[in-house]
């Protein structure tokens, strides 16, 4: 190899080095939320974030569901040339490729199912909308500037779609029964992973892993208790797949996991899906006495040799554990857990931690932990900085400390209000976050219990996007009130100077900075 | 949330609009005042019987060990400050304190097999009544509601093989502030305990004697409180003796 072509392809490395992509909800398999690559925005430019560009993408809600979170690839090879393309996902079996630089759609992908839910199957209500319910996420191929795009339609087949195009690369393939309620995808050495909540269409709670290269599945179920953590499971460097579990009976003995936490791990010869640990919290029968789900999708990171977890639920407590045995001994005790954050009043619906975690670590080495949550902030939880009253939801950020031997969580700095404050993601020093403005109530004083789009709807009103700076917490900038819709189970996207959210109204919003 | 609890918040709105519109102070902090006291019993409408306080911790807590004499004090105030500021409550025994403040016996039956039952103790020592006397919650009850509900615990304690101890209420001073309501519960006081001791002695229930204790011409003696109300570290002194000796006589006895 000459020296010319060596130097050429050092240059095309550093390229791909630089490359800020967004390939998988959570940012990556570990679901850190963190945007390690972003050169653009920063604590200093970040106030003159302007609208950049809206897309009015057709995509019909289904039940609270439009939009979920656009993944980002910042170079393909298309036929007109590299682009930086979009992947947004509509609830409605709908994939559009979207031009970053421009809003433009430059293809969309509607998945026709012939699919006719049987009698008496779970199905519809805010809490099975039918659809797409997974973010997909993206891979690159071996070729340069080719990706491959991982769906599961609402059929429930696996489809892989080249991005450039949006054509198929494979025959769809059998993932798991159709009509189910699967969460955002999950990729990890050849295995897409995923598990499903609700029990939407009749479907049991399952865990669910395809095996790229034979096309098996191998699932699991936790027996009560179904998986919704919203970015799906987050993956550890031993390939063990972390979620939360919803209402249910935590009794091991009898095979029963609801209201703790799993790890699922593939068995690499047979490729089934098999419990290596789990973890149940000490109060895990209060939990489920007061529909107190686990809920949220974990973040791993590493820390000084150690793997760590953090983890949460609608209690709104924060748990750090180790992903060497995240229960310890006993599968009760994590190494260690937060005072309640908020939900005082132990409130089901608008309180307590929604959706996922977030993990960055400073330039200092300081590894922070970030949470969203709902509601009031509790009474007696105190950060040391603080900005105002929170009465409908903000962020928390927390230092991941070792004293002693001990791992504990020492509070940081809780946000401004944020109305169901959402999760955030950190870049170049920033942490992006949105209140989402959904009206998250599910009981009603005239009514009583009635959650239903027709009392929902109405009461939602808009989304607020905020960059905070992320080692103090302070508001840096605002969108206001320039994005007109809210939205539901929805996320944020950060790369290359750009911040993406979609909204109910089917509206993808676009604001950035100049490069 | 059930409807009368709707109603009642709408109740509970439509008094702070009133307070605001008759209000001559409707100066900012009159408003935030005013938001406050609507959390409030926002709150205590929706969590009535106070079952959020121990909830959690109660799952937390293992069952009794083999041979373990489980007690729970059941009750307000007098019963939760019992051990604040210090650490253990009745160290080197399995007695547990699930007191809340200001709570009447009508909150205190909603929480009784949350808190008392679920916890499956030998023997329940419960000591209520005074927060319904005082008309914590707006309106007063007779003594033979209080008696009533204090009734229902003591047979639900005993239909789960629970020991039941049922206390005297302490007494109340003037010793600190003149307060002509006082007075009058002081009255009050006397013929619920008197219920008290009656029905103990026809239900078998152990009636534990504070007040005779700790009054003196009537009154809460003014060395052992601070308030007039709730005992200082003297007067928790006299009560640990009594009770002690109280639960003993209920484990001896078991359920009858």
């Amino acid at each position: 190899m000459n020296r010319s072509l060596v130097a050429i392809l050092a240059a095309l490395g550093s390229v791909a080095a630089l490359a800020s992509d967004w390939l998988t909800d959570g940012k990556d398999p570990q679901r850190t939320n963190w945007q390690k690559d972003e050169r653009i925005f920063s604590p200093a430019n970040v106030k003159d974030t302007k609208l950049l560009w809206k897309v009015e993408l057709g995509n019909e809600p289904r039940q609270m569901h439009s939009l979920f979170v656009p993944l980002i690839v910042e170079r393909v090879n298309t036929s007109s040339g590299p682009k930086e393309i979009l992947i947004e996902t509509g609830v409605s079996d709908n994939i559009y490729a979207i031009e970053a630089e421009t809003g433009k759609v430059l293809w969309k992908k509607h998945f026709s199912s012939s699919y006719t839910p049987p009698a008496n199957a779970r199905g519809g209500g805010i809490l099975c909308p039918g659809g797409i319910t997974a973010t997909p996420v993206i891979a690159p191929t071996s070729t340069q500037g080719k990706y491959t795009l991982y769906v599961a339609s609402w059929d429930g087949s696996l489809h892989q779609l080249n991005v450039a195009d949006g054509e198929d690369i494979a025959a769809p393939a059998k993932f798991m029964p159709p009509n189910g309620k699967p969460y955002a995808l999950n990729l990890y050495k050849g295995a897409l992973y995923t598990h499903t909540a609700q029990g939407c269409g009749g479907n049991p709670n399952m865990v669910y892993i395809f095996d790229l290269a034979t096309g098996k599945v191998g699932s699991w179920g936790p027996a009560g208790g179904g998986m919704w953590g919203r970015q799906g499971p987050a993956i550890g460097s031993d390939g063990t797949m972390y979620t939360g579990t919803g209402d249910g009976n935590f009794n091991p003995e009898i095979g029963a996991f609801g209201n703790g936490i799993i790890g699922i791990k593939q068995n690499p010869e047979t490729k089934t899906a098999e419990l290596t640990d789990y973890y149940g919290p000490s109060n895990a029968a209060w939990l489920w006495k007061r529909d107190l789900d686990m809920q949220v999708t974990p973040v791993i990171f590493p820390y000084k040799g150690k793997e760590l977890m953090a983890d949460a639920g609608k209690e709104c407590r924060v748990y750090l554990m180790d992903t060497g045995s995240i229960g310890g001994d006993d599968h009760r005790t994590p190494l260690y857990r937060t005072p309640l954050i908020c939900n005082e009043d132990v409130n089901f619906a608008s309180a307590g931690i929604w959706g996922s975690m977030a993990s960055w670590q400073d330039s200092k080495g300081t590894r922070w932990v970030l949470t969203p949550f709902w509601g009031a902030k509790h009474e007696e939880f105190k950060a040391p900085l603080e900005y105002g009253e929170v009465e409908h939801g903000a962020i928390a950020a927390f230092k991941v400390e070792e004293k002693s031997g001990k791992y504990q969580l020492t509070s940081a700095w809780i946000s401004r209000d944020m109305n169901r404050a959402e999760p955030p993601v950190i870049a170049n020093g920033i942490v992006f976050s949105y209140g989402s403005g959904e009206d998250t109530d599910q009981a009603f004083p005239d009514v009583g219990l009635e959650d239903t789009i027709e009392h929902r709807i109405p009461g939602s009103t808009h989304a607020t996007l905020y960059a905070l700076d992320a080692e103090t917490g302070k508001e840096l900038w605002s969108s206001g009130d320039q994005i007109k819709s809210w939205n539901h189970w929805s996320g944020i996207s950060v790369a290359n100077g750009r911040v993406y959210l979609g909204t109910f109204d089917g509206t993808l919003y676009c604001f950035g900075v100049k490069k | 949330m059930g409807l009368c609890t709707a109603s009642a918040l709408r109740s509970s709105a439509l008094l702070f609009v009133t307070a605001l519109a008759w209000s001559q102070d409707a100066s900012p902090d009159r408003i935030k005042a005013l938001e406050n006291e609507l959390k409030q019993q926002r709150r205590t409408l929706r969590d009535y019987g106070g079952l959020i306080r121990y909830g959690s911790e109660n799952t937390e807590l293992p069952p009794p060990a083999r041979g373990e004499d489980r007690v729970i004090f059941f009750g307000d105030q007098i019963t939760e400050y019992w051990n604040r500021g210090r650490d253990q409550f009745f160290p080197g025994k399995p007695w547990i304190n699930r007191g809340i403040a200001g709570q009447t016996t009508d909150q205190m039956l909603i929480r009784f097999r949350q808190d008392v039952i679920s916890l499956h103790p030998k023997v329940v020592v419960i000591l209520a009544g005074l927060n319904d006397i005082a008309g914590l919650h707006g309106a007063p009850s007779s003594e033979e509601t209080i008696l009533d509900n204090l009734t229902s615990m003591a047979e639900l304690g005993r239909a789960n093989g629970i020991s039941v101890v049922l206390a005297s209420l302490t007494p109340i001073c003037n010793c600190y502030s003149k307060s002509g309501a006082r007075e009058r519960w002081q009255e009050r006081i006397n013929e619920l305990n008197e219920l008290i001791e009656k029905y103990c002695s026809q239900s078998r229930a152990i009636f534990l004697d504070y007040f005779g204790a700790m009054a003196e011409d009537g009154n809460l003696k003014k060395d052992l409180t601070s308030d007039g109300i709730v005992p200082n570290q003297a007067g928790y002194a006299v009560m640990a003796k009594l009770a002690e000796e109280a639960v003993a006589q209920a484990l001896k006895r078991g359920v009858q």
